[in-house]
């Protein structure tokens, strides 16, 4: 029992059970909630589960940051992975940004955010 | 008979969710590890092409700095979008009614130089150490968020935001344009970066500057950003 802890593929079950728990309860509030803010609440938690995916999958176990530190390249990560959760994290965020002022601009008009009511190009 | 309580939907709903992001993460995970990757071979190309000691900023910055380029683009994009949205129907007011506590307006007069050094500590040394253009732009509008909230009459000039943040965009991409020019290919190193200075403050040839100009682009930003979010102080009545 202990072994399976200390090895690898705990850690790898670890991630897998928090990224996919991350995903469905993003999925779910995308699906069943009705209210424009919370769908892009949830959302952004999906977002969180797919940069949380893109660092974990190249991890290896005593991996050290790509940053010389005059102790030699032993165990350098993958550094284009997290280059490119940078980009994405800063994407999601100018995207849930524009998405929220919309929703807010829409609550102005209409004085609600159910989407089950936004109906008003079928009218 | 009593109605249906469990919510089949929902359960489904769950269930199928359940399945299809397992076996998605199931193929990501179980994928074989590749013989060769990109990332090594940038990080043995680093030394000659770079003297960066931080890798990732190498990549963010040299590497891949085109898609740098067009990740600062879909941010101006998204800011001048919002300030579009907000400014429409002319019904621009405070979303925000509250009034600051005491601590973070007897605070923020102190705090806010430290913030923004922080900021820019992070953005100088981004090519050093952890951090870099984004993250220091981060950090400075943070500070600009909290000066906003506790004074709602102090405004960064609307002008003032879009200087910073198009005169930056432009210098990144006239650097880039020097280094397609200079070297050979665009956003290349033409500065001096030899590896001897690798880990001082002025080494690894343009990759400072770029993180400088990232840095003043995406602080100015997420600024204006913040200040079109908060809004002004003043109602203006809607007509009913």
């Amino acid at each position: 029992m202990m072994d399976y802890f200390n090895s690898e593929a705990a850690l790898t079950h670890l991630m897998m059970a928090g990224i996919l728990s991350l995903v469905v309860i993003g999925l779910y509030g995308i699906l069943t909630r009705k209210n424009l803010i919370k769908i892009f609440l949830s959302l952004g938690v999906v977002e969180t589960a797919v940069n949380i995916l893109i660092v974990a999958l190249p991890y290896r176990k005593g991996g050290v940051a790509p940053i010389l530190t005059g102790q030699g390249m032993e165990g350098f990560l993958d550094p284009v992975p997290q280059a490119l959760v940078l980009t994405s994290i800063v994407i999601g965020l100018a995207i849930t940004a524009l998405g929220l002022v919309m929703a807010v601009k829409f609550y102005q008009h209409e004085g609600h955010l159910n989407i089950r009511k936004m109906n008003g190009l079928k009218r | 008979m009593s109605r249906l309580i469990v919510p089949v939907k929902k359960i489904f709903i769950l269930l199928l969710l359940l399945a299809l992001s397992f076996s998605a993460l199931w193929i990501f995970f179980s994928a074989p590890a590749a013989a060769e990757r990109i990332g090594d071979h940038y990080i043995s190309i680093n030394g000659s092409e770079m003297g960066a000691a931080n890798i990732v900023t190498a990549v963010l910055g040299g590497f891949r700095g085109l898609d740098t380029l067009g990740e600062v683009t879909i941010l101006f994009l998204s800011t001048t979008g919002i300030g579009l949205i907000l400014s429409m129907g002319g019904q621009y007011f405070r979303w925000l009614q509250f009034r600051p506590h005491a601590v973070l307006t007897a605070a923020i007069p102190y705090l806010f130089t430290a913030i923004v050094f922080y900021g820019v500590y992070i953005i100088v040394h981004g090519h050093l150490s952890p951090g870099g253009g984004f993250q220091g732009g981060a950090v400075i509008a943070t500070g600009f968020m909290l000066l906003f909230f506790t004074d709602s009459d102090h405004m960064i000039k609307k002008k003032a935001i879009y200087i910073s943040e198009s005169l930056s965009g432009l210098s990144f991409v006239i650097l880039g344009v020097l280094g397609l020019v200079l070297a050979g290919s665009f956003l290349m190193n033409f500065l001096p970066h030899s590896v001897r200075d690798t880990g001082r403050l002025l080494s690894a040839g343009t990759l400072p500057l770029l993180s400088l100009f990232i840095g003043i682009k995406v602080g100015a930003e997420l600024s204006g950003l913040a200040q079109s979010l908060i809004g002004r102080k003043e109602h203006k009545e809607v007509d009913k």
